[in-house]
């Protein structure tokens, strides 16, 4: 089986896995009215923030029982940042409101940004409850011990409800959270590689056939994630970028015949290239999770090499090295840049390593060699230089692969 | 002195080695650069010149090891990726070859050298 349709029973597989995975999840899971889940949501925080503002020293014992009962019990865990950025905790909802009333005998008031919550989609839990989490900015001030106190915090709301007869209902919160901070990850992969040199004019030639070759790269790199989904990342990686150009047989050159058919010019070169590029990760399930990336890749070359067979059309025998090229090199460039992108699933194994598999692409940008030969068209076929890096036209380099390897969370803790 | 950079210099240490004893060796192949002058001694550009690996094929002049070459303005040609073996040169331009002068190497070529010659046609 060739490369390219590996690759593409690959992607098929691939695309069919995520696709029945985002089908397993939603079995069970009703179709939401999203307006609807939103004006619940809505209601519910804002009735938080106005028993909230409520709570002081002097506050009716009504007021606390009804701030109370936006929670299903009185443990349950809230964010408690009264003391400081510094003191963060959680503590239960009783505790929280007994230390409000403690710290801030005037009250602390809350604003909750409802304007643009993010809403996820509700998860079930368990008898016919359902968990969804919202996130938006909250800004409370308030005076403690004579000073004044405000912040600013991205804050999860996690809520709980009931779906019963078709609507969902009796919504309650059913925990508070920060926003995880930052994640870093490092990725190690090994990617089986289709590769190629890409050139317009030797593509729709005649006579001169360029060929990919199957290559093994590998490399590492590391990614900060700065939210849930979205993140950047650098690495380096050795790329070998393989492909060969054959013809029917050399031509006479000042009316000589080489007698050598079956002529095939390979050419390899070997990159160290630092990749730069977004990523973009989202859960599939527990232990699923997709990722992205898209970016640039800075290439160094650090090997190369070329050489060349034909067969002697009065021996039989396959020679090699037939072309000498001595000034190929001269003619190529150390730096170039290309595109990147990568697309895969990581299975969690536990909490901080993973085991990816995926797909991805470096596309060439800038050319590869500057290319001097005015002469092609009249001289291409009579074996003075290698053809691929005398066409006209930019040559580029271009991979497909698969990426398999693992990863290594650093720092930080998954949002649950 | 850190772990890290221990294993470090014990890396470059290493490589160094490797390269020093010969272990990692980067060997560029034979090159013979030919340079064809007439019987004045004026150099010759757009000789046609071709290398063969025995006296029978140089006779024939068939066969040879690579494509045929031409001289450049100042009269030289290289071929590189060549073997360490001996090689018979034939050079021809305007009726005139090298047929009754130098027509080879003399001794094998050899790795990471590059063996000039001079060719008088007449």
């Amino acid at each position: 089986m060739r490369l390219n349709s590996i690759l593409k029973s690959g992607f098929i597989v691939l695309i069919m896995f995520m696709l029945s995975t985002e089908v397993a999840l939603s079995q069970d899971i009703p179709v939401w009215n999203k307006a609807l889940l939103k004006d619940s949501v809505t209601a519910l925080l804002t009735k938080y923030q106005v028993l909230h503002n409520q709570i002081n020293s002097q506050a009716d014992s009504s007021v606390v029982w009804s701030f109370m009962h936006l929670f299903p019990n009185p443990k349950v865990q809230v964010v408690n940042d009264l003391e400081g950025p510094a003191k963060i905790t959680k503590i239960s909802i009783e505790e929280f409101i007994v230390k409000l009333a403690d710290l801030f005998p005037e009250g602390l008031n809350l604003t909750l940004d409802l304007s643009r919550p993010t809403i996820d989609q509700p998860k079930y839990d368990r008898n016919n409850r359902y968990i969804l989490r919202v996130r938006l900015n909250r800004f409370i001030s308030g005076i403690s011990g004579g000073k004044v106190f405000s912040s600013k915090q991205k804050i999860i709301f996690i809520i709980a409800f009931y779906y019963s007869d078709n609507a969902p209902g009796n919504f309650t919160i059913y925990g508070m959270e920060l926003p995880p901070a930052g994640q870093g990850v490092i990725s190690a992969v090994v990617s089986p590689a289709n590769t190629g040199f890409n050139n317009t004019t030797l593509n729709t030639d005649a006579r001169l056939i360029n060929n990919r070759g199957m290559v093994v790269n590998g490399g590492l790199s590391y990614t900060y994630f700065s939210s849930i989904h979205w993140g950047y990342g650098a690495g380096i990686q050795l790329s070998q970028y393989s492909g060969s150009v054959s013809l029917d047989k050399f031509d006479s050159y000042a009316g000589f015949d080489p007698s050598l058919t079956n002529v095939l010019i390979n050419n390899e070169l070997w990159f160290a290239e630092l990749p730069l590029y977004f990523s973009y990760r989202s859960n599939l399930s527990k232990r699923f999770e997709l990722r992205a990336d898209l970016g640039l890749s800075f290439g160094f070359r650090i090997f190369e090499e070329m050489g060349s067979s034909a067969v002697n059309h009065n021996t039989g025998l396959t020679m090699t090295n037939v072309i000498s090229d001595a000034g190929w090199i001269s003619q190529m460039k150390r730096f170039n840049m290309g595109l990147l992108g990568n697309i895969g699933v990581a299975y969690k194994l536990n909490n901080q390593i993973g085991i990816l598999a995926g797909l991805g692409i470096r596309q060439g940008i800038s050319g590869l060699n500057n290319n001097s030969r005015t002469d092609f068209l009249s001289t291409r076929y009579e074996g003075q230089y290698n053809p691929l890096w005398g066409a006209p036209g930019k040559t580029i380099n271009q991979a497909f692969f698969i990426n398999l390897g693992a990863s290594i969370r650093i720092n930080g803790k998954d949002e649950k | 002195m850190s772990g890290k950079k221990l294993y470090i210099i014990v890396a470059i240490a290493l490589i160094a080695g490797l390269l020093n004893t010969g272990c990692i060796k980067i060997e560029t192949l034979p090159q013979l650069e030919i340079q064809v002058v007439d019987e004045t001694g004026a150099i010759v550009s757009g000789a046609s010149v071709a290398l063969f690996d025995s006296s029978d094929e140089w006779n024939k002049r068939i066969n040879p090891v690579q494509v045929w070459r031409q001289t450049d303005t100042s009269g030289k040609v290289l071929f590189v990726d060549l073997k360490e073996i001996k090689y018979f040169v034939y050079v021809r331009y305007d009726g005139k070859d090298n047929s009754v002068d130098e027509v080879s190497t003399d001794v094998a070529l050899e790795v990471n050298t590059k063996k000039v010659m001079t060719i008088h046609i007449r």
